[in-house]
């Protein structure tokens, strides 16, 4: 998709560095501050869920009390205090809405803000959206049509009302309790976050979205996502995020599990957009999250795409368990850091069944302060006959107080694998920026013009409406770093 | 992610460090020193002290994950043996090279060693010899660079080394043929050889080491190369330590402007061989090539963790990692190119493939990037993978027996690293070695 004179308009048109800094004025049901078995059990009575969930929240917190945090990360922050947050903040309503017609006028004024019209989409986009706003679905579109194929898009507290069979099967089967400590916090604490369950055979007929949104002070956000495709389903999953701007930062740490059955695939997009703190690095969002995708089924494929351009502070693997045979796993990423942010990112591809494959495909962009870390794990393992792998990073430096680094691990165990693996790292080159100044582009649009060409790979792979945003966002994220 | 690669290898029984592994373990049974002047002993009890405090790596260590560790407690780390009269073999012939040293067992072999054609302006010298009767000349010098890292092992060295080599080239003088230093091993014991190259300005020197033997010793070299403005110092290791030794060795080089390092380690032996390196490209221009050739099979275990640091503008490096495993050989892999912020235009690569020969061989590979300057230009790859299908079948079909065709394929894969080494004697004695091995391969049909 290449950047036309109308982009760069539209680019210039979004004078402001970040949009979505507003706070929405709503009434609040919060738990106590702080973090212990109360509040879980609080959550979990708030949620009226079945007793083997709290008791596997109770197990994954008394797990997590012996985990430490994890400090490999190339990422610097404070030590976090885990009990100056409130774990669970609902918007307030009596009952939960029927339609759309039932959700809070303001709640769905915040999402027009935020460029989600949830009506508009109903009628027009035909894209079926789950909002889910402080850790609380609030709305969720098209669910009639979707229900008539017989496609499950619901919040995951509904549906453990509702599905709890499907629920209980396969909830912490991909990232298990004791995973990692942010997966465990989230084991234990987790409010939300959506559920999609595909029956045999099913094509989704629409895109599913979720927005997040953060607006309470001092909340913690932990969703989980769980997506199903039974044997030969197919579904495309987009993922959008926003904060208020805040001087305090906030964690977000959440996770996603994936499990695709024989021929099933799962394309999972993220454009995450957190607020990233200010120039100085006060404020923002620590987005510390799992995501893992396992291709139990034959044939299988799971594809993970992210643009990582908001966050203070961004910690995370989407990863492939390449199970099936013949099964196989994407990664495209995009992630940019400005001013004082920090990212590590990348993924893992487990190759364990015979003739499975993956890509990598990692672009990097650094600017103003930011340091940006590519980390990822092929590995082959010895039954992975005839595996494949090629990863692609490259980085790009913009200014000469940023950082990009590359981090890969490879490790095969079987001959007949193939692994490859190539990055660079360079800057925009001289002259592209002459050739485009030349053209009457002033150096902030070359820039974004060079960026994107950059990008363009991984950008190829996002649905149309993301798309367009993507590339929006790639060219604001980097407003300022030139000059 | 990290985090779940290091459960597995927890799962895999690889972080077992053992009972009994302790840098006081080493320390007590190590050599008492042997003179030297006060800087010295006060290194070495720096040295010591920082070894008692920060200890012995364990497999947490980022640099140690891979490390059988539990491996190190075989091996019997008091005494030395006694020195055995059999002659060490040479790589090289006697017009070929411009001196010869030969070590047993960590200790000089006076009657071993060819010192008559050495001109004017280069000293080579045993460094017990030289910290006795000229310490100034190594002051400043020997433990520099050593010192300030923070590898367990180079301090355990600092700590106990007896012996080693000093290669000292004054301004200017360059010295055509290399030198050949042979380290042999024989029986239970355990020696910290310690090498300081030292080259003058515009000084130019080889050094080929060959390090040998036979039984289960330890082995902990550390070797010190610190080259002036302009200077060029070719520095080809062939490792080939019995297959129940353990090889330890760190180099660490330091280059001044315009100075280059030409680096080429052949890794065939030990049964558990770890090779580190730590290159500061400190002055304008300095350029280092760090390759190597690893050929392993039965259980034996390769690593290669190398650090090259670019300081200083329009730096270069170029790293190539070739080797083939077979058996249930295991290599691992670390290299890291690390660009600091001031280091304009400089250029770095890296490569590491590796050919797996069986079914049970394994690699892990990590080749890292840490680039803080955008006027850069660095890449790096890595692959793994089986000899081509097609290549053998090729072969075959033209009647060259299976071990024989893999071994043509095997050889022309590693001869692309050996055909850059600049010194033909040198490279020719490579290629002998390798070929030997292929050989052997070939022998027991395996």
């Amino acid at each position: 998709m290449a950047l036309d004179a109308g982009t760069v308009a539209a680019v210039d048109a979004l004078a402001e560095r970040y949009k979505y800094g507003f706070v929405t004025d709503i009434e609040q049901e919060t738990a106590p501050k702080g973090l212990n078995e109360d509040i879980i059990r609080f959550i979990s009575a708030k949620k009226a869920e079945p007793e083997w969930l709290l008791a596997w929240r109770l197990k994954a917190y008394r797990h997590w009390l012996e985990m430490r945090d994890p400090k490999w990360a190339r990422v610097k922050h404070p030590p976090i205090d885990f009990q100056d947050a409130y774990y669970y903040a609902a918007p307030k309503t009596k009952e939960g809405p029927k339609s759309l017609d039932e959700v809070d006028p303001e709640l769905l004024r915040t999402y027009e803000k935020l460029g989600i019209p949830l009506h508009e989409h109903e009628i027009l986009a035909g894209v079926a959206v789950d909002a889910v706003f402080d850790s609380v679905s609030v709305a969720t579109t098209f669910k009639k049509k979707l229900e008539e194929v017989g496609v499950i898009f619901c919040a995951i507290s509904e549906a453990v009302q509702k599905h709890p069979e499907l629920v209980r099967r396969y909830l912490g089967t991909v990232v298990p309790y004791s995973d990692n400590f942010y997966a465990t916090l989230n084991s234990a604490v987790f409010t939300d976050g959506s559920f999609v369950y595909l029956p045999k055979g099913v094509r989704c007929p629409m895109e599913l979205s979720t927005y997040f949104r953060i607006n309470a002070a001092k909340t913690g956000q932990f969703e989980r996502t769980l997506i199903i495709a039974d044997a030969g389903a197919h579904v495309s999953y987009l993922e959008g995020c926003t904060a208020p701007m805040r001087d305090e930062n906030q964690l977000h740490a959440a996770v996603v599990e994936l499990v695709a059955l024989d021929d099933a695939e799962i394309k999972y997009s993220t454009v995450q957009n957190w607020y990233p703190g200010d120039a100085e690095g006060r404020g923002g969002i620590y987005n510390f999250v799992t995501k893992r995708g396992a291709c139990r089924g034959r044939h299988s494929k799971i594809s993970w795409t992210q643009v990582e351009t908001g966050s203070a502070i961004t910690w995370k693997y989407p990863s492939c368990i390449l199970q099936g045979e013949g099964s196989s796993g994407a990664f495209y990423s995009i992630a940019i850091v400005n001013n004082r942010q920090q990212a590590d990112t990348g993924t893992k591809m487990l190759h364990i069944g015979r003739n499975t494959r993956s890509t990598i495909v990692s672009k990097g962009i650094s600017a103003g302060r930011g340091q940006n870390t590519y980390r990822g794990l092929v590995r082959m393992q010895g039954g992975a006959e005839n595996a494949r792998n090629h990863t692609r990073c490259d980085s790009l430096l913009i200014g000469g107080a940023c950082g990009a680094h590359t981090v890969p691990y490879i490790e095969s165990k079987n001959p007949t694998a193939r692994v490859e693996h190539e990055a660079t790292t360079a800057r925009i080159g001289e002259d592209q920026l002459f050739y485009c100044r030349q053209r009457g582009l002033d150096e902030e649009q070359a820039v974004s013009l060079i960026v994107n060409g950059f990008c363009k790979e991984v950008l190829q792979e996002l649905p149309m409406e993301f798309a367009v945003e993507a590339q929006k966002l790639v060219a604001l994220s980097l407003e300022g770093s030139v000059g | 992610m990290p985090s779940s690669a290091m459960r597995h290898e927890r799962a895999m029984g690889l972080d077992l460090t053992p009972p009994g592994l302790s840098a006081e373990r080493f320390l007590s049974e190590g050599e008492p020193l042997a003179g030297g002047p006060a800087w010295l002993a006060a290194l070495r009890q720096q040295a010591t002290l920082r070894l008692r405090v920060e200890g012995l790596p364990a497999n947490d260590d980022e640099g140690w994950r891979q490390t059988p560790l539990a491996a190190l407690k075989r091996f019997p780390l008091g005494g030395r043996a006694a020195a055995v009269a059999t002659p060490a073999s040479s790589l090289l012939r006697a017009e070929e090279r411009a001196a010869r040293l030969v070590f047993r067992n960590g200790a000089l072999q006076p009657a071993a060693g060819d010192m008559a054609a050495l001109p004017a302006g280069v000293t080579l010298a045993s460094l017990a010899e030289l910290w006795r009767a000229e310490p100034a000349r190594l002051a400043g010098r020997l433990g520099r660079l050593s010192a300030t890292e923070g590898l367990p092992f180079a301090q355990l060295n600092l700590s106990l080394a007896a012996d080693g080599y000093a290669l000292l080239i004054d301004d200017g003088v360059r010295l055509e043929r290399p030198v050949e230093i042979v380290f042999a091993g024989d029986g239970e014991a355990a020696w910290h050889p310690r090498v300081l190259i030292a080259l003058g300005r515009d000084s130019t020197a080889a050094v080929l080491e060959c390090h040998v033997g036979r039984g289960a010793y330890l082995a902990n070299g550390v070797s010190e190369l610190l080259l002036a403005a302009g200077a060029r110092l070719g520095y080809c290791r062939v490792q080939d330590e019995a297959p129940a030794a353990l090889h330890l060795h760190a180099g660490m080089a330091e280059l001044a402007g315009g100075a280059r390092l030409d680096s080429v380690v052949l890794s065939l032996g030990g049964g558990l061989a770890r090779n580190e390196w730590r290159v500061r490209l400190a002055g304008e221009g300095a350029e280092v090539r760090l390759d190597e050739v690893f050929a392993l099979r039965g259980r034996q275990q390769g690593e290669t963790i190398s650090v090259i640091e670019h300081l200083a503008p329009h730096t270069g490096s170029a790293q190539v990692a070739k080797g083939v495993l077979d058996g249930h050989a295991r290599k691992v892999f670390q290299g890291k190119i690390a660009v600091a912020s001031g280091a304009a235009k400089a250029a770095g690569s890296q490569l590491n493939k590796t050919l797996l020969l069986s079914r049970t061989a394994e690699v892990a590979s990590k080749p890292e990037l840490e680039i803080n300057c955008d006027d850069v230009q660095c890449s790096h790859g890595a692959a793994v993978g089986a000899l081509d299908e097609d290549q053998l079948f090729y072969l075959r079909s033209r009647g060259v027996p299976l071990l024989q065709a893999q071994a043509l394929l095997v050889d022309g894969f590693l001869d692309q690293v050996v055909e850059t080494v600049a010194l033909p004697t040198v490279a020719a004695a490579l290629r002998a070695r390798i070929a030997a091995w292929l050989a052997e391969r070939e022998g027991n049909g395996t």
